[in-house]
């Protein structure tokens, strides 16, 4: 696989980990508000395949946009997995605990393997 | 388009701050939980209770908490016999206050947990800002 492909693949998927930590974290700060619905975002697949379809340039003068630049994970109401709470609060502590875990995780994975990327490049151009 | 991990950073401290309002409500309530009025058939102290809201930032484009009112509770006061109480009406019975030490430190507890939440969600958002930053220092 070309490395600068993998580049952008890895950005787009850190960025979409940064959204789904963000709507873990408005779920956590709303975990006792009455009538909240707990959110989750669209799989890394859907934002992927939306991405992919970018303008072809056909011509020097086009400009192309940089690829990650799509728009961000769409957000949706979580279907009510756990439990749901008498004053209608979907918000379960333990899942979105796991569910942060489970993103930083694979953040810090993301994140380790560019390095790796990186430093081949870097060791490849010092020569 | 705002940093999402930033986003997360603003939307646990309004977490932070809304549950820390909840614990000054449930102090209050636990200290004055046995103050009585001081002339004859007088109200005691009426325990506070607080609600949260969810409220969409735009700015953030995230929906962060906020208390959504503090009101008081309208069950009625608990009557104790006890003529010699400076509260005491004219049939010797005095009002004490409606707070129940169980709901109250239950009420604590439950705005502990969710502190403890809000503040994991917080370190994890600053240890992926610091992987990030470390891609840098190789």
């Amino acid at each position: 696989m070309d490395p600068i492909n993998f580049f952008s693949v890895a950005s787009q998927q850190n960025r979409w980990l940064s959204v789904r930590q963000s709507v873990v974290a408005q779920n956590i700060a709303n975990a006792n508000t009455p009538g909240f619905k707990a959110l989750d975002v669209e799989p890394f697949e859907a934002v992927l395949n939306s991405t992919g379809l970018q303008l072809k340039t056909t011509q020097a003068a086009h400009l192309s946009p940089t690829a990650g630049a799509g728009k961000d994970a769409e957000t949706f109401e979580q279907k009510p997995t756990w439990d749901v709470v008498h004053s209608g609060n979907s918000v379960n502590l333990e899942e979105q605990l796991l569910k942060a875990g489970e993103t930083s995780g694979l953040y810090a994975r993301n994140a380790s393997v560019m390095k790796a990327f990186h430093r081949m490049i870097l060791a490849s151009s010092r020569g | 388009m705002s940093d999402p991990i930033q986003v997360s950073i603003k939307v646990a401290a309004s977490g932070l701050q809304a549950q820390s309002q909840r614990l000054l409500v449930v102090s209050q309530n636990l200290a004055n939980a046995h103050s009585t009025g001081n002339t004859p058939g007088a109200d005691p102290y009426a325990r506070k209770t607080l609600s949260f809201a969810a409220e969409l930032d735009s700015q953030l484009g995230a929906q962060t908490v906020k208390v959504d009112a503090v009101e008081t509770d309208r069950r009625p006061f608990n009557i104790e016999y006890d003529p010699s109480h400076p509260a005491a009406d004219a049939n010797g019975n005095v009002k004490l206050p409606n707070v129940d030490m169980l709901v109250e430190l239950a009420d604590m507890r439950e705005a502990n947990r969710s502190y403890e939440a809000n503040l994991q969600v917080i370190k994890q958002a600053k240890s992926m800002i610091s992987l990030t930053v470390d891609l840098l220092r190789s």
